[in-house]
This record gives C-alpha cells, structure tokens and sequence, in this order.
C-alpha cells in the first residue's frame, strides 16, 4: 500500500515538473520570437524613416554644420538618437514632428569646434559640387549656408523648417516659442538675407 | 533674391544632399556608438570620481603622513586640498546630471539651448571659482617649503603639469558649447 502511495507520488512530481519545463521552454520560445519580431519591427521602421526622411535629416545638418565631416558627425548622431527614442515614439505628434524635434535638439544641444585642420573636407563634399556643371546654382547653396550660419541656433531651427515648407504651427510647437513670434523671427530673418544680397 | 528664390536654392541643396548609407547603421546597431551629449556626461562623471578619489587619497597621505604639517599652517593644506578635490568632485556630477538632464525628444528647442547655455555658465563659474582656490592652495604649499628647494621644484613642477592639463582640459569641455547664443 505504501509502495503504490509512493508510486502514485513520484508521478504526481514527475508530471509536475514535465509541464512546468514545457511551460517554461514556451515562455523563453514566445519571448525570444517576440524580441526578434519586434527588433526587426524596428529596424524596418529605421529604415523607411531614413529613406522618407533622410533629405529632411541632411539638410538639418547642412545648417549646423561648417563642413563635410561635421555633417556626417552630426547626422551620425542624430541617427542614433531616432533609433534610441523609436520605442518611447508613441505617436502624440506626427512623425516628421517627432523627427525635428530630435534631429533640431541634437544639433543645438551638441556644439562643434571649429576645427582648423588643413585638410577638413568643404562643404561642396555633400552636394557633389566638383562635377555639377551648374556652378551658379551651387554658389547659391553656398551664400545661403553662410547666411543660415550667421543666424543663432534657435533661429536655425526657425529657418530650417521654414525653408522645409512646415506650418507656423509646427514650427511653434517644436521650437517652443510661440506662433506670432515665429512669424516674426521669420520676418527679421527674410529681411537680413535680403539685406546682404 | 526673393524668398521663393530661397525656397528654391534650399530644395535644391536637400535634393543634392547624400542620403544617409546602410554602412552608417553598422556603427548604431553594431558598434553601439554613443552622441556626442552622452560622451561628455561619461566625461564629467568620470572627472567626478578622478576628484573623489583625490580627495580620499589627500585624506589618506594626511593621516599617514606628516610631510604637509608645517608650524605656521598645521594641518590647513592638506584640509584645503581634500575641500578643494570634494568641491570639484561635487561640481562635476552636478554638471553631469545638468547635462544628462537634457531630453531631445521630450524638449522644445528653446528648452534645450536654454538648458545649454546653463550648464555652460555654471561650469564656467565653478572654474573661476575652482581656479584661484588651486593658486591659493598652491600658494601655501610655497610659503610652507620656502627653504625646501627640492620640494619647490617638485610643487613647481606639479602646478605646471596640472596647469596645462587642466586648460587643455577645460578647452575640451568648452568646445562642447562652443557655439551656443547666449541670446535665445
């Protein structure tokens, strides 16, 4: 009698602890599929963001910057934030807000030094300009990125999405000063460009 | 040029720009790279403890050591330099808590130049705080071993090491608000 008690208890373990492994084996498989699911989710998202909104992240950084090398700095580290803050995105303002908002604060917030090497790379690096036969039009990118670099940096951010064709509105909310001030900074900035031609 | 002529240069500049490169991804999701913010908050949070563990060893030498002890200003110099490395070791991890304060993507643009520019001044204030407290330090070190010759060599030679790291130092950090306005 004893003997079948113990039987029946060894089995009553053994079953115990068969489903508990299969529970956990699921767990660890639902989750590891889950966390691969999700971070290709997420480098897909990566992917189409830049290429949706990669001219919108360079031309950023071509006002921030004083040459090609600082571009990349800047553009390298404002990839790395979008893919650090894509998982606390949760879609209270639209994207493109969202990405000047963080593309904007990574230029204001990191400042570059004025290198003076010899051989820093010029600008022209960025938009090809050795073998566009449209000499005129790159001296024009030229004159403005040195009016742009002129301006402060909130009035970079101002000009930036203003020339990017956004509205008042969203200029207002991601600079944070509000909707009339922004028409006037606009304004003053029109006005000094215009002056200096 | 009127503002549609500008409008137009721009779009012209965006559509010239490169794209960023799939080569530039390995260095996010391989290389794990950090921003330029986050650098000099590991920067200040490592000068913090550098401080720290300066303090601590003035501290030690003090108790074990009489080499500091002169007649005229007993135990003042070793005291001045465990306040002085406490002091730069508190200043250093207020700034990195400043600096890593600084929320891209919570933040307003205004938020984050104005928050800069703070931490900026503030670091500058503690340098000019922090620096005639070094020279005042340094300065009793001088009248305590005025006969030493061998010591004033040594302390000499000390204040010139310390005072060129410590400006190329302070360069560094100061590149990283370089080009902030003041005027927001």
């Amino acid at each position: 009698m004893m003997l079948l008690e113990l039987e029946y208890d060894t089995h009553i373990i053994k079953e115990f602890t068969d489903t508990l492994k299969e529970r956990i084996c699921s767990f660890f498989a639902a989750l590891s599929s889950n966390l691969f699911s999700n971070s290709r989710d997420k480098e897909r998202e990566f992917t189409d963001i830049l290429r949706d909104y990669g001219n919108m992240i360079s031309g950023i950084c071509f006002s921030y910057a004083d040459n090609a090398e600082d571009i990349k700095d800047l553009r390298q580290d404002i990839l790395i934030n979008i893919w650090k803050g894509l998982n606390s995105f949760r879609g209270d303002s639209s994207l493109s807000t969202w990405l000047y908002r963080v593309a904007l604060n990574t230029c204001v917030s990191t400042i570059r030094t004025k290198k003076r090497k010899i051989s820093t790379s010029p600008l022209e690096e960025e938009y090809g300009a050795s073998e566009d036969p449209d000499y005129a039009s790159n001296e024009s990118i030229e004159w403005l990125h040195y009016q742009i670099s002129t301006l402060s940096p909130l009035d970079k951010a101002i000009i930036t999405m203003w020339l990017d064709e956004r509205s008042y509105e969203e200029i207002a909310t991601v600079t944070g000063i509000s909707r009339n001030n922004v028409a006037v900074r606009i304004n003053r900035i029109k006005q000094k460009i215009s002056k200096s031609i | 040029m009127t503002p549609e002529e500008i409008k137009k240069t721009w779009a012209e500049a965006a559509r010239k720009m490169y794209n960023p490169t799939p080569d530039e991804f390995e260095s996010i999701f391989i290389h794990k790279k950090e921003t330029a913010l986050e650098r000099l908050v590991c920067r200040y949070r490592r000068f913090s403890l550098l401080s720290l563990s300066c303090a601590f060893m003035s501290a030690a030498w003090m108790m074990n050591n009489s080499l500091f002890y002169s007649r005229e200003l007993g135990h003042t110099i070793p005291i001045a330099m465990i306040v002085y490395f406490a002091l730069c070791s508190l200043l250093d991890f207020l700034l990195s808590r400043g600096v890593a304060s600084i929320n891209c993507y919570k933040m307003t643009v205004k938020e984050v130049i104005e928050k800069a520019v703070h931490y900026r001044k503030r670091h500058l204030q503690s340098m000019m705080f922090l620096f005639p407290f070094a020279l005042i330090v340094i300065g009793m070190m001088v009248y305590s071993f005025q006969t030493d010759v061998w010591v004033l060599a040594g302390i000499f030679a000390g204040a010139v090491v310390g005072f060129f790291g410590g400006l190329i130092q302070f360069r560094k950090f100061m590149n990283e608000y370089k080009e902030i306005n003041e005027t927001v």
